[in-house]
């Protein structure tokens, strides 16, 4: 979701509440600071440390004044409390984000013309394997199992 | 002359180079076939010689597992290539390396002190999270955990909190702050905000209801001495930073 998502952000996300703040990207919501001041905005991005980055933001501080910023980055440590929306359900949305990840897999990727054609055989290959034991099944299977027994290999 | 004893094909001063340049040379054998390096020519010749010396000797499983072979080498043939049956791949198992997310991490914890959060999250019971400042006791928390992690962040529903904080000489009770709340009305998160707010408490001056301008929630204050005074209020899910967390506690019921 985030563009900037390095295999730490992806980790973190995925690993802890992250990815409930991430699911409250786009939402309005309030973050309330340790030094016990509140912002009210758009959450715009969360990273993988829990960096807030709001926009349209109106930041409060004890009774004070109001002050309004178009964008508003909020340093991790900082956060208190986040104020989740009621109209979040907190199990499904967390559940929504792990599964919209994609599974970081190690893939093979070398591009050289050797690993590419040795990639393309594999898949051929396996295809091929798939082919015989489905034949090798449908032949097993309407014999029933008393009568002549074929020894295929 | 030297020319046609070098291209004669079965003279002892043959000489390829030659016949491979000049224009006229008669081939002994047309017919023959042709290899594209002396390999093919060496294997051709040696499988030639094997099957005429096991022609003579051997029995005739040697030639049926040869025919297998080739049999199982022919129905290769579309992939173009030359295993042995023994060699040919097998199906791998799949992947057993499970994977991890936070919802399984939130299952794996079964003993230690986390499984005390496990179990809270799992029979929903009223926990009480104790909050921390710099260097004191902010105040607590009481609710239901919905979600943990191994930083303790919790995601909790359904919170009455309570805190304490200084008290500032300017807070305005009513006027500024109705002005305040209905500016930023098209603002507020919490839709019960003017249900609360028209709830009428105990209209003590000890015990102060005020809405909260920015979030619309309410906020009860009670001072306690002359520099601080507690607050309380509700919120209906709320995320807590591990960090901030001092000690959770399960409340009886």
């Amino acid at each position: 979701m985030t563009s900037l998502s390095t295999a730490r952000d992806r980790y973190n996300a995925a690993n802890s509440l992250l990815c409930l703040l991430q699911a409250l990207e786009g939402r309005v919501a309030v973050v309330e600071l340790r030094n016990e001041m509140a912002v009210k905005g758009l959450i715009s991005q969360v990273d993988g440390f829990m960096n807030v980055s709001l926009q349209n933001a109106t930041v409060q501080g004890n009774d004070d004044h109001h002050y309004h910023f178009e964008e508003f980055f909020v340093k991790a440590r900082n956060i208190r409390y986040v104020q989740i929306p009621e109209d979040i359900d907190i199990t499904e949305a967390i559940k929504n984000q792990l599964e919209g990840k994609p599974k970081a897999h190690k893939t093979d990727m070398s591009s050289t013309t050797k690993a590419k054609l040795a990639r393309k055989r594999q898949k051929e290959t396996l295809k091929f394997i798939q082919q015989q034991q489905q034949a090798e099944k449908n032949e097993i299977e309407p014999q029933p199992p008393g009568t002549s027994q074929e020894t295929d290999e | 002359m030297d020319k046609p004893n070098e291209l004669d094909f079965s003279s002892s001063e043959f000489n390829a180079l030659e016949a491979l340049l000049s224009p006229n040379v008669t081939v002994p054998v047309p017919e023959a076939p042709m290899y594209n390096n002396l390999g093919q020519f060496v294997s051709t010749l040696n499988r030639a010689r094997a099957k005429q010396a096991q022609g003579d000797g051997a029995g005739p499983s040697t030639r049926e597992s040869n025919q297998a072979t080739i049999n199982t080498l022919n129905s290769l043939n579309p992939l173009k290539r030359k295993f042995l049956p023994h060699q040919e791949p097998v199906m791998g198992r799949g992947r057993s390396r499970p994977q991890r997310n936070l919802l399984t991490r939130m299952d794996e914890v079964t003993r230690g002190p986390m499984s005390v959060l496990r179990n809270c999250m799992i029979n929903k019971t009223r926990v009480k999270v104790w909050i921390r400042g710099a260097t004191w006791i902010r105040g607590f928390c009481i609710g239901y955990i919905a979600a943990f992690d191994k930083q303790w962040n919790l995601a909790m529903t359904d919170v009455d909190e309570t805190f304490t904080r200084r008290r500032h000489r300017k807070t305005p009770i009513l006027g500024p702050v109705d002005h305040i709340t209905e500016a930023l009305g098209s603002l507020t998160t919490t839709s019960s905000d003017d249900s609360k707010d028209k709830i009428p408490s105990a209209p003590g001056p000890s015990n102060q209801r005020k809405s909260d301008p920015l979030t619309g929630l309410a906020v009860q204050r009670q001072p306690i001495d002359r520099r601080e005074e507690l607050c309380q209020r509700h919120v209906q899910q709320l995320f807590i930073r591990g960090e901030q967390v001092a000690l959770v506690s399960v409340l009886p019921l």
